[in-house]
C-alpha cells in the first residue's frame, strides 16, 4: 500500500482530485500535496521514535507524519464467542483480508463458505485481539483426544454452541476454574499456549518487515474483565514480537490494575523489549464503571494510580461494532449530535435480561471523562484519563477493516447467531453497526513508528470512511494558516498536534487551533458537512462544563439521503480548513479541545438490505421475516458518520 | 387399554413430539423432551462448576419442565376421558402416529440453539 509507486499514484490522484474542487484556495491544495509527500530531507528514524526491533528501515519515511488506517481490534475463531458462532477464520486468515484477500465466512457447507467478503481498500495495520481467558478451554473442547475433551462443558460447545456460548461465559464472570481445567488449571493454562503461539506466529508472518512496509501487524489479545456483566473490556497491544509469554486475563489477573502490575512485572519489568499499552473499548456497556473515579472496588484513585493509567492507556476505543462511546444526549451535554449509534441498554446483561441492565451514566462516555479527568488532575496532580481515540471493528468472523455501511454481513460477537443458516433477513441486531477504524499519524509503516503514534497520542477515530483529518493547537498559529502552502510544518512549529498539550499560557492570550479535514475520496463516503470544535473545561469551583462550536461548512443540514435509493444529494465539502480561536478562554481553567468531522448524511447499514428487499413500513405485507428491525422507529434510516480527532489539553495556568 | 395406560401414553407422545413454547434467552418451540435434555446437561454443569448464569439458566429450563410437563399429563387426562372408551387405544395410537409423522417430516420446532434458530424437524433437533 505505501510502495513509491504507489504512494505517487495517490499524490497523483489527491492532485487530479483537488484540481477539481474549485472552492479550494490554491494554498490548501498545496498543504494537503505537503501532508502526503515525502519530506526533503529524511531525519533519522531513530530520532522520531524510539526503534525497538530490527527490520528494514521504510522506504517511505513522512518526516511531518502520515494518517495511517486500521483496526485494533479483531476475533477470529480462537475467542470463544466468535466460534460459538460458526466463524472459522483463524488470525492468520484475518491478517491476510485486512491485506486485501478475499475472505469466507459462515455459513458453511460441505466446508464451504457461502459468504465470501473482500475490502475495497486493504487496512495498513491490523491486531488480532482474541479473547485470553478462554484459549485453553477452547482448544481443549476442540481437540479429540485431549484431556477434558469429554466433559460435559465441551460437549454442549460441540453439540449446542449458543448454549455454551452463555455457559462458559456464566461460569467465567465467576472467576471459577472450569472442572475439566484439572487442579490449579493446570490443564487450560498448557492448553493456552498453543492459540497464543498461533496468534504471535500469525502476527510476525502478516508483518511486512521490508522495505516497502506493506503492512504491520501488532501482536495483541483482548483482557475481558466485566464484573456483574459490566464491560472492563481491554485490549492489550505489545510494541513488536517481545509480548508477555502466556497473556495475563482477566482470570489470572482479577482487576485492571492487576493487568498493569502482570504487564509491569512480566512485559516492561522483565529483560528485553516488551512493551505494552491498553486500550478500553465499549465503556457504553461498562454501567458506568469503565471511567468511574474510582477503582473497580470503589477505592478512591491515588496519584500513583493516575499517573500509571495516564502511562498505559493512552488511547480509548470510541466506535465499535456495539455502539459509539463518545457521548450521549441527556447525560451530562445536549450536544445533538451525541445520539450516534447508541444502545438501549448500558451493559452485557442488559441485552439478554433488563433485571441486569444498569443505565447508561457518566462514566459511560469518553468525552464524559475526558471532562472528569479535569476533575482529577487537579485533585491528584496527574489527569488518569487524557485519552486519545480510535476506533475499531469489534468483528468476531475475523474480518478485519469491514466498516461499509452498504452489503453489511454482520460482525457476529453478541449479534444474531449464523453458523450453518444463511442470516435470514437482517444478518446482525439492529442495534449494531459496522464500526469504525484506527487512524494513526506516523512516519512510517512499522510497529515502532505506529505505537510511537498511540503512546503520544496522535490518533482519530472514524467510523468507517476515511477522512484526513489534522489539528493542531498553539498560542500563536496564524489565522491564514489554512491558505500556508506549509500548513502542516507550521501547525507542528507553532504548536502541537491531536493528542499534545498546550504549554504554559500566554498571558491572557486565548489558544489557536488549525483544523483541516479531506473527505474520503473512495467508497462510498459523501461530502464533508462540518467542522466542530468540541471543549470541555474546569471552573474554579471545580464543576466541569462543555460548549460545542461550530467551526466549519456552510451547508449544514441541506444535504440528505433518497430513501428510494439510498442516493445521497445536496452540497457538501471536499475539503474544510479553519483556525479557531477559543473566545471563551480563560487562562486559569483547565479544559481540553477535540475536533469532530461529519460528514453529509448516508444510509445506515439496515436500510440498504430493507430497500433490496423490498420493505415498505407503511404495508406491513412487505416486512419478511428478520426484517423487523428496518421500521423500528428507535433507529435511523440515515446517519452521519465522522471522525473524532484526540483532544489537546491545556493544564491551566494554576498547575 | 385402562384409562391410565392411555393416558400415559398420550402423556408420553406430547411429552416426546409436542413442540411447546419456552424461553432461554430467547423464545423456541422444542418438545419437552428435548427440554429435559438441555435442563439435565446445565444441571450437570452447574453441579461441576457452579456459577451464577447455569444456577438461573438451570432454575429457569427446569421450571419450564416441570411446568410443561405437569399440563401435559393434566391434558392428556382431559383428552383420554373425553375419547370413546372402546376406541381409546386406536385414538391415542392416531394421535401419537400423527405427532411423531409430522415432528419427522415438518420442521416444526425452533431453538436459537439448534440450526441459529431455523425450523427443523424432530431428527435435525436431536441430530
Amino acid at each position: 500500500m505505501n510502495t513509491p509507486q504507489t504512494s505517487r499514484l495517490a499524490r497523483l490522484f489527491l492532485l487530479g482530485t483537488l484540481l477539481l474542487l474549485p472552492e479550494m484556495p490554491a494554498a490548501a491544495e498545496e498543504a494537503l500535496i505537503e501532508v502526503m509527500a515525502p519530506p526533503l530531507a529524511l531525519p533519522a528514524r531513530a530520532a522520531a521514535f524510539e526503534l525497538t526491533e530490527t527490520r528494514e528501515p521504510c522506504a517511505d519515511f513522512a518526516s511531518l507524519r502520515r494518517p495511517f488506517f486500521g483496526d485494533l481490534h479483531v476475533h477470529t475463531t480462537l475467542s470463544l464467542d466468535a466460534a460459538t458462532q460458526g466463524t472459522r477464520n483463524r488470525p492468520a486468515d484475518a491478517y491476510r483480508f485486512a491485506r486485501g484477500e478475499e475472505l469466507g465466512i459462515q455459513p458453511y457447507e460441505n466446508d464451504r463458505a457461502r459468504r465470501r467478503l473482500r475490502l475495497a481498500r486493504p487496512l495498513d495495520f491490523t491486531a488480532v485481539t482474541d479473547h485470553a481467558e478462554l484459549f485453553g478451554e477452547l482448544h481443549i473442547c476442540r481437540t479429540a483426544g485431549a484431556d477434558g475433551y469429554d466433559a460435559i462443558l465441551c460437549r454442549i460447545y460441540r453439540r449446542w454452541p449458543r448454549l455454551a456460548f452463555f455457559l462458559i461465559n456464566g461460569v467465567m464472570a465467576d472467576n471459577h476454574d472450569f472442572s475439566f481445567c484439572g487442579a490449579n488449571n493446570e490443564l487450560c493454562r498448557e492448553a493456552a499456549r498453543g492459540p497464543w503461539a498461533e496468534t504471535r506466529a500469525a502476527a510476525e508472518e502478516a508483518y511486512d518487515r521490508s522495505e516497502k512496509c506493506d503492512f504491520t501487524s501488532f501482536v495483541a489479545y483482548e483482557w475481558t474483565g466485566a464484573p456483574d456483566t459490566n464491560n472492563l473490556h481491554r485490549n492489550v497491544i505489545f510494541r513488536n514480537a517481545d509480548a508477555l509469554t502466556t497473556p495475563a486475563s482477566a482470570r489470572t489477573t482479577g482487576s485492571v490494575s492487576g493487568l498493569w502490575r502482570a504487564l509491569a512485572k512480566d512485559c516492561e519489568g522483565r529483560e528485553g523489549r516488551c512493551q505494552a499499552l491498553v486500550i478500553p473499548h465499549n465503556s457504553n456497556l461498562s454501567g458506568g464503571l469503565m471511567f468511574a473515579p474510582t477503582e473497580e472496588d470503589g477505592t478512591p484513585f491515588t496519584a500513583e494510580y493516575a499517573r500509571r493509567r495516564a502511562e498505559i492507556e493512552p488511547l480509548a476505543e470510541l466506535s465499535q461494532h456495539k455502539g459509539d462511546s463518545e457521548c450521549r444526549l441527556g447525560i451530562g451535554t445536549s450536544d445533538e449530535l451525541c445520539g450516534f449509534e447508541l444502545l438501549p441498554y448500558g451493559n452485557f446483561g442488559g441485552k439478554f435480561a433488563s433485571l441486569q441492565n444498569v443505565e447508561p451514566n457518566e462514566g459511560s462516555f469518553v468525552r464524559n471523562a475526558l471532562r472528569e479527568g479535569l476533575a482529577l488532575g487537579r485533585a491528584l496532580g496527574t489527569n488518569p484519563f487524557q485519552l486519545g481515540v480510535i476506533s475499531s471493528t469489534d468483528t468476531h468472523l475475523g474480518t478485519p477493516g469491514a466498516v461499509a455501511e452498504a452489503d453489511y454481513p454482520g460482525h457476529g460477537g453478541a449479534g444474531a447467531p449464523s453458523s450453518v443458516t444463511m442470516p435470514v433477513g437482517l444478518p446482525d441486531d439492529i442495534e449494531f453497526n459496522p464500526g469504525g477504524l484506527a487512524v494513526l499519524w506516523a512516519e512510517e509503516n512499522s510497529r515502532d513508528a505506529l505505537f510511537a503514534a498511540m503512546q503520544r497520542r496522535e490518533t482519530y477515530s472514524t467510523t468507517g470512511p476515511r477522512i484526513s483529518v489534522r489539528f493542531f493547537g498553539g498560542w500563536n498559529l496564524p489565522d491564514d494558516l489554512c491558505n500556508a502552502p506549509d500548513f502542516v510544518a507550521r501547525g507542528y512549529a507553532g504548536g502541537v498536534p491531536m493528542g499534545g498539550h498546550l504549554g504554559a499560557a500566554h498571558g491572557k492570550s486565548a489558544p489557536r487551533f488549525a483544523v483541516s479535514a479531506l473527505r474520503d475520496a473512495g467508497g462510498l463516503a459523501t461530502p464533508l458537512e462540518r467542522i466542530q470544535i468540541i471543549k470541555g473545561w474546569l471552573d474554579e469551583d471545580g464543576v466541569t462544563h462543555e460548549k460545542v462550536y461550530e467551526v466549519a461548512g456552510e451547508t449544514i443540514g441541506q444535504a440528505s439521503v433518497d430513501p428510494r435509493t439510498c442516493e445521497p444529494y445536496g452540497p457538501g465539502a471536499n475539503q474544510l480548513c479553519t483556525v479557531f480561536v477559543d473566545p471563551d478562554f480563560d487562562p486559569d481553567q483547565p479544559a481540553f479541545w477535540y475536533a469532530r468531522v461529519v460528514e453529509n448524511p448516508v444510509c445506515r447499514w439496515q436500510s440498504y438490505l430493507c430497500l433490496t428487499a423490498g420493505v415498505d413500513c407503511t404495508d406491513p405485507a412487505t416486512i419478511g421475516k428478520g426484517f423487523e428491525g428496518c421500521c423500528d422507529a428507535d433507529y435511523p434510516r440515515q446517519i452521519q458518520e465522522r471522525a473524532v480527532t484526540s483532544a489537546i489539553h491545556f493544564a491551566g495556568s494554576a498547575q | 387399554m385402562t384409562s391410565t395406560w392411555a393416558r400415559r401414553s398420550l402423556w408420553l407422545s406430547l411429552l416426546l413430539f409436542l413442540p411447546v413454547p419456552f424461553w432461554a434467552f430467547s423464545v423456541g418451540w422444542v418438545p419437552v423432551a428435548w427440554l429435559a435434555e438441555i435442563t439435565g446437561a446445565t444441571l450437570i454443569v452447574l453441579v461441576q462448576d457452579g456459577g451464577m448464569v447455569p444456577t438461573t439458566l438451570s432454575g429457569v429450563l427446569a421450571t419450564q419442565l416441570v411446568a410443561w410437563s405437569a399440563l401435559l399429563f393434566f391434558f392428556s387426562g382431559r383428552v383420554v376421558r373425553a375419547l370413546p372408551a372402546g376406541r381409546r387405544a386406536q385414538l391415542v395410537g392416531l394421535i401419537g402416529l400423527m405427532l411423531i409423522s409430522l415432528g419427522l417430516l415438518v420442521p416444526l420446532y425452533a431453538t436459537s440453539f439448534v440450526r441459529d434458530g431455523s425450523a427443523v424437524t424432530l431428527v435435525q433437533l436431536f441430530g
